[in-house]
């Protein structure tokens, strides 16, 4: 007995190095993508490169394409190296991928035309476009060393669990005043520092059209339960709920898949 | 007048000619045409400039740049009063076939190496003209050219087959061979075909109207109309479900400066580059000048050939450094310039500066336009360009011309543009040489032996023949006795002509005979 008790404190520390151990090989937060440090260099570099500077200030660098004020990384946290949410390293290995929406498989490429023409609500550039290389080469070099077509843990967005609750935009409306509208405005079209959005539209004429994944409620609400307020997110699920319902509710630019009159329609 | 001092020296003169008629010229009163000759240029050019930028492999505000500045220079510092430069179909050609091996079409780097390019261009251009060289642009004849704009203009149409049908174009392979594999592919975007018939047959009903000023500006409301049927399909379906390609928002403003680079890189590529940086350099001139040669036949305008290739130069120089690329005169755009009552210079920098202004205004506009638009737009220009009239008469004209032609032609095709500008220029020095190498060649009987007549050129080509009539000439007689060869009516003896009459005379010589070179042979 007494030796037991003396053996405690060791396997105490052993399970706690084991658990460590265990916890950094397979951990849900395992992938790591290469630091900015190790940016490669030469022509490759140069096009990852090129494809960091548009993913940061899209409406910059990209401005041919795009048609509102929001950029890859105002959904992309930390130029798409953010777990649980939508990190590239782990979307670009899940490509070509058979989609829905499209009703085939679609390439990475085809995907990055959709994020321009919802999320950004502008054109698709073109698949041979340099803003195509670019993108294309920065999201392969995030990805580089992840497996190709394994969901990599953290990869996506995780689902809010079910509140037992409907999401409730009223109830919404007030976590927005009091949470977030201190960054993103009390009209939700963001702030502007140095003439550049600091914090990205959540509505209006400046945001993502209809048709962009963020539009869908359960879309919205895993990404605000995930990581919203930016820094420390400690929103409830239903709180994570309600303020996605709110935002659905906003004015936003029409779903460029539905023409005029169905969108006429639908008013 | 101290101004007038200066602007008479002949130095200022030659730097900067325009001096010689821009303080005049609100005296001149040709301000009224000018303006309006300046509206409708620019109405022809801005839907060429966005389009022709696609056909350099370059984004659109590239072309509105090099239509907006180096037009002006060329303008300001050329001699014809009517000639429009600027994007140019073969050049954008060329460019594209130039510097698509080394980098993909649209990249910073394709984009860095156009500039040097061009720079090297206009820098050669302004040489050939300072150095008074322009005569060599007198050696591709006027059927090698009809042959290349007909390659220009099949060219172009195979090169936007891809486009028509809504696929992603395949690089790096001839036209041909793109266009083969786009049809093969058997898949054709229905929006996409729509909209491009659309823009082909609005371009060709207005290139038919009985309206002086709608067929002008055929190309304008052919893009206007594709792209105005290209929103109605995306209001009525959705732009999504529609999917076109557009040239997207332009950052079109005050033209970025543009370096041209001469890093290792660069240097190492440039010999690779330097057939496809000749070519430009030749094919840009001859067009420039071919052009302001008829315009000023029509209008009597005395041309300074050499200032008019200096300023060609000097506005590939500028493109080089102000985001634009290589251009010459254009022949459509400048002929509809001079018919629409252009009087001087003047006409082409307000043409340029409207072009800019309707860019910059209308690029809302331009945001829209999408690529089977201008895959419809670039077919009418190609189409255009084939003059089957003219190619007609080649054949009633004869064989060899018909000939030249079809070789020009085969060429293009098959081998591209630079081989077509080779084969263009080649074919017919070697015709003239087969010509020059067959010196008539008399034997007469004399008292005292043979006289030999050469009427004609002895070398380096007709060498061998006249060594043969000598020979069969001794081995009739065994070289015995005497032969005269009468050189008056020889033109021209090169090195080896004259080290195959000296052989001939030795080989006489060691057989016991006598050849005589002579100069003058007396008449019996």
């Amino acid at each position: 007995m007494r030796a037991g008790q003396r053996m405690r404190p060791f396997i105490g520390a052993a399970l706690a190095w084991a658990c460590a151990a265990a916890a950094h090989a397979g951990s849900p937060h395992a992938f790591r993508p290469p630091p900015f440090s190790s940016m490669p260099g030469g022509q490759y570099g140069a096009l990852v490169r090129e494809g960091y500077r548009i993913f940061e200030q899209t409406p910059r660098y990209a401005g041919e394409y795009t048609g509102d004020a929001l950029s890859c990384e105002s959904c992309h946290l930390d130029g798409g190296r953010r777990s649980d949410a939508v990190p590239l390293w782990a979307a670009f290995g899940m490509y070509p991928r058979y989609q829905t929406r499209a009703g085939q498989v679609i390439s990475f490429q085809q995907r990055l035309q959709q994020c321009f023409q919802f999320s950004e609500n502008g054109y698709p550039p073109p698949l041979d476009s340099q803003v195509m290389r670019a993108l294309t080469a920065y999201s392969h070099w995030l990805a580089s060393g992840a497996p190709i077509g394994v969901e990599l843990p953290g990869g996506g967005l995780k689902p809010v669990p079910k509140t037992g609750h409907d999401p409730d935009p009223v109830a919404g409306r007030r976590v927005y005043a009091n949470r977030c509208a201190v960054c993103h405005g009390s009209d939700g079209h963001g702030k502007k520092v140095d003439g550049q959005y600091r914090y990205p539209p959540l509505w209006g004429s400046a945001s993502f059209n209809r048709g962009a994944g963020m539009a869908k409620l359960p879309v919205a609400a895993a990404f605000i339960k995930a990581n919203m307020s930016y820094g420390h997110a400690d929103l409830t699920d239903q709180q994570a709920d309600d303020v996605a319902a709110w935002m659905e509710l906003q004015d936003r630019p029409a779903d460029p898949r539905k023409g005029v009159l169905a969108w006429l329609l639908e008013r | 007048m101290a101004f007038g001092k200066v602007a008479g020296s002949r130095w200022l003169r030659w730097a900067l000619p325009f001096l010689e008629w821009v303080p005049s010229y609100r005296a001149s009163g040709a301000w009224h045409s000018d303006a309006q000759a300046a509206v409708l240029s620019a109405g022809i050019m801005l839907p060429q400039a966005v389009v022709l930028a696609r056909l350099a492999g370059l984004p659109a505000q590239y072309g509105i740049y090099a239509a907006f500045l180096p037009v002006i220079v060329a303008a300001l510092w050329g001699s014809s009063r009517q000639l429009l430069s600027g994007p140019n179909t073969a050049l954008c050609l060329l460019l594209a076939a130039t510097v698509s091996p080394f980098a993909a079409p649209g990249s910073s780097e394709y984009i860095r190496y156009v500039a040097t390019l061009t720079l090297m261009v206009g820098a050669g251009q302004w040489l050939l003209g300072a150095l008074g060289l322009g005569a060599i642009l007198d050696y591709l004849p006027a059927s090698a050219d009809l042959g290349i704009t007909t390659v220009v203009g099949v060219t172009i149409v195979l090169s936007q087959t891809s486009y028509l049908l809504g696929q992603t174009p395949t690089y790096g392979v001839p036209a041909w061979e793109a266009a083969y594999a786009a049809v093969a592919a058997g898949s054709a975007r229905i929006p996409d075909l729509a909209v491009a018939a659309a823009t082909v047959g609005i371009g060709m009903l207005a290139h038919r109207a009985p309206t002086l000023w709608v067929r002008r500006l055929a190309l304008l409301i052919a893009l206007l109309g594709g792209t105005a049927l290209s929103l109605a399909l995306d209001a009525v379906y959705g732009s999504a479900t529609m999917g076109f390609l557009v040239v997207g928002h332009l950052p079109v403003g005050w033209p970025a400066l543009s370096m041209p680079d001469f890093g290792p890189r660069m240097l190492a590529t440039t010999p690779a580059m330097l057939p496809g940086i000749l070519t430009i350099t030749y094919l840009g001139l001859v067009q420039s000048t071919v052009i302001a040669r008829t315009l000023a036949d029509e209008t009597g305008q005395r041309l300074d050939l050499g200032q008019e290739i200096r300023a060609q130069g000097l506005a590939n120089v500028t493109a080089a450094f102000v985001s634009g690329f290589a251009g010459s005169g254009s022949f459509n755009r400048s002929r509809a310039h001079a018919r629409a009552g252009t009087r001087t210079q003047m006409a082409a920098v307000m043409s340029a500066i409207v072009t800019m202004l309707a860019a910059t205004l209308g690029s809302r506009f331009l945001a829209e336009i999408p690529d089977p638009a201008m895959a419809g737009v670039l077919v009418l220009v190609g189409v255009g360009l084939i003059d089957w009239s003219k190619l007609a008469m080649q054949w009633r004209i004869g064989f060899g011309q018909a000939g030249l032609v079809a070789a020009v032609v085969v060429a293009g095709v098959l081998g591209g543009l630079q081989d077509a500008v080779i084969v263009g220029v080649f074919a017919p020095l070697v015709g003239y040489l087969s010509k020059a190498a067959r010196p008539s060649i008399r034997v007469e009987k004399t008292q005292d032996g043979v006289r030999v007549h050469l009427d004609g050129n002895v070398f380096f080509a007709s060498a061998q023949r006249v060594a043969a009539v000598l020979r069969s000439l001794g081995e009739e007689n065994g070289f015995s006795g005497r032969v005269d060869v009468d050189l008056r009516d020889v033109g021209y003896i090169d090195a080896d002509g004259f080290a195959m009459l000296r052989r001939e005379q030795a080989r006489w010589q060691e057989r016991g005979g006598t050849l005589v070179l002579a100069e003058g042979v007396e008449q019996t």
